[in-house]
């Protein structure tokens, strides 16, 4: 990592040990992680921290990650913030309509390991800069 | 007289009684009973209605009367179908085409000889009786399609129904005077009208259903609007060059429940394993990755224990998705244009590790020149992946072989190992899904669903894989997949 302005990723994820799974990559890397354990309060936070790259899951209480996508994607001062999808859903039809909703990024868990998306991020990260 | 029968009842309608007398001499000679004579036609459909005789033989002229024996003969023939026999001296055009309107049984002219007489009798007696078995037949053929429990429709080569039993008239709540006649996609809801019909023209265009009957399924609707899933059958018959269609029909909206709960079922379990199992393997990775802090050797072999079983839970677990996925049919196929020769390697790298701690060598024969194929690259992946990692489990030593090569617009590799090979039981079923059900003592360490999904992968790219071996021998597994420029699959972006 460079000295380089750390940039700011937050994870929007139910299961508490997918959060510390990539708070822990990701921290170990240099960023700033912040957390998010449902859609709801995911948006609120992509809207008041403006993360630099945002980690969603799709299967997500109280509101779903495709609903997320969708408000992110309706508001012009958020709706540039690069999302990296990671849910457990590995069907075309997941895939093709979150990246219809403007996804960069579309990983299963479990088939690509932290170590895998951690280098997604890296290169997302700086291709953006 | 072998075929007389004096039972068989005439009735004689003649004007000139010298000529009745002699047909009745001739006819009860002949060893049939005359239980009537008429000499005008307003008497003969008297007698006839009162009498029932079994045949008439008519005069066509006969001036006494208001009624000539055809405009007679077309009153019995509307009231008590008996057949006539016409006799007539005129055997002029006119007289005949104007007797036929009625469709006589036959046709007498005036003098006939005995052995014409008979033939006549004889040939109305016969086609009588025919037609009396035909409608015995047609009533019995109509009582079992209507007691069926299957819906029958028969429609005909413009899809207007012809014919529609009593369980289409309860499975789709309109009778069969309502629906006769009109188009069969009445009972199709409006929005799959035009697929159905599509479907239709195509079946009839290609003659699907011939020989083998074809079921197709489709949304169906009743007459009070509401759907059900239907499945059906399409034959085809040919009568007097008209083609009909019988439609055997059947409400499968159970069955659907069924399997939807069942796909439902094994999608959520899998699903909700899933979290879990990558869950533990991303814990793994990041403690392999030094996360937290130093390992020891110990802790690294338990580490690599747990990698590998929770690796091997999340195959099967993918396993099953796919499984349901296929099931369901909602596995789609994009295409991309690989060289084969390219896509063997990353397959080999996988399972190197595995391979190599067993002591067994992978050799990895290129074709010399590239084998363009157009594929779904993961699909296709994960169809090598099944079928040589098979190889790598069941091969205790010696080597596992991978060529890549073409022949004749086919693109083949072949996966050879120097394994125990396959139990002749075991082979019969090896690509079956009902694998899994048999608790087979070959399944290591997966679920046995391996191979059906790989063959079913194949199949969605228009490829297919097949298999020899010899039991002590080896195996060898060779999928095939048409060559790009022969691929029908539909190529949508380049990728080399």
């Amino acid at each position: 990592m460079s000295n380089k302005k750390k940039s700011k990723i937050l994870i929007v994820e139910d299961e508490p040990v997918f959060r510390l799974i990539y708070r822990g990559v990701l921290e170990k890397e240099g960023y700033e992680v912040l957390e998010a354990e449902d859609g709801v309060q995911g948006l609120k936070l992509i809207k008041q921290e403006m993360p630099d790259l945002v980690l969603l899951d799709l299967i997500l209480p109280r509101m779903t990650g495709y609903e997320v996508l969708d408000k992110i994607r309706a508001d012009n001062s958020v709706r540039k913030i690069p999302v990296i999808v990671l849910s457990v859903l590995g069907g075309e039809e997941n895939v093709e309509k979150a990246l219809g909703l403007g996804v960069c990024q579309y990983r299963v868990k479990g088939d690509s390991s932290p170590t895998n998306i951690l280098s997604v991020i890296k290169d997302m990260l700086d291709d953006g800069k | 007289m072998p075929f007389a029968d004096s039972r068989y009842r005439i009735l004689i309608v003649e004007d000139e009684s010298l000529v009745a007398d002699e047909i009745q001499d001739t006819i009860e000679r002949l060893g049939y009973a005359v239980i009537g004579r008429a000499s005008t036609g307003e008497e003969g459909i008297d007698q006839a209605r009162e009498l029932k005789p079994d045949m008439i033989l008519m005069d066509v002229v006969m001036p006494r009367g208001r009624l000539d024996g055809i405009a007679a003969s077309r009153v019995i023939k509307k009231e008590m179908d008996i057949p006539v026999i016409f006799l007539t001296a005129f055997g002029g055009d006119k007289v005949i085409q104007k007797a036929k309107d009625v469709d006589p049984f036959g046709f007498l002219i005036k003098p006939f000889q005995e052995t014409e007489l008979r033939a006549a009798i004889e040939f109305g007696i016969y086609r009588k009786d025919m037609q009396k078995r035909l409608i015995e037949s047609e009533k019995k053929y109509r009582s079992v399609v209507n007691t069926a429990i299957e819906v029958i429709i028969t429609i005909d080569i413009h899809m207007n129904i012809s014919f529609w039993n009593k369980a289409a008239e309860i499975m789709f709540q309109y009778t069969a005077g309502e629906v006769e006649g009109q188009p069969f996609t009445l009972i199709i809801p409006e929005r799959f009208r035009k697929d159905l019909q599509r479907e239709l023209d195509r079946m009839v265009l290609t003659e699907e259903w011939n020989p083998n009957v074809k079921t197709t399924q489709c949304v169906a609707r009743r007459k009070d609007d509401s759907e059900f899933p239907m499945e059906f059958s399409l034959a085809s018959w040919i009568v007097d060059d008209e083609i009909y269609f019988t439609i055997i029909a059947r409400d499968i909206t159970e069955r659907k429940k069924v399997e939807q709960m069942k796909t439902d079922f094994v999608s959520l379990v899998s699903h909700q394993l899933k979290t879990p199992v990558a869950g533990i393997m991303g814990c793994v990775d990041n403690m392999m990755n030094g996360l937290t802090g130093e390992l020891t050797e110990k802790q690294i072999e338990y580490l690599n224990v747990m990698n590998e079983i929770s690796q091997r839970s999340y195959r099967i677990i993918n396993d099953l998705l796919n499984v349901s996925r296929i099931e369901r049919g909602v596995v789609s196929v994009t295409s991309n244009t690989v060289d084969l020769n390219d896509l063997i390697k990353p397959v080999l790298d996988r399972f190197s590790a595995e391979a190599g701690a067993k002591g067994l060598t992978l050799n990895y024969i290129k074709s010399r020149k590239p084998v363009d194929v157009i594929v779904d690259k993961d699909k296709l992946f994960e169809a090598m992946s099944n079928v040589i990692h098979n190889a790598v489990k069941f091969t205790e030593k010696g080597s596992i072989e991978v060529r890549v090569r073409d022949v004749g617009g086919m693109g083949f590799v072949e996966v050879s190992d120097t394994g125990p090979g396959i139990d002749p039981d075991i082979m019969k079923a090896l690509f079956n899904r009902d694998q899994i059900f048999m608790g087979s003592p070959s399944v290591k360490g997966g679920c046995g669903l391996g191979l059906y999904i790989a063959k079913e992968f194949m199949k969605l790219m228009n490829g297919d894989i097949m298999v020899s071996s010899r039991l002590g021998k080896g195996s060898r597994f060779t999928f095939e997949i048409p060559l790009a420029k022969h691929n029908k699959l539909k190529k949508k972006k380049k990728d080399a």
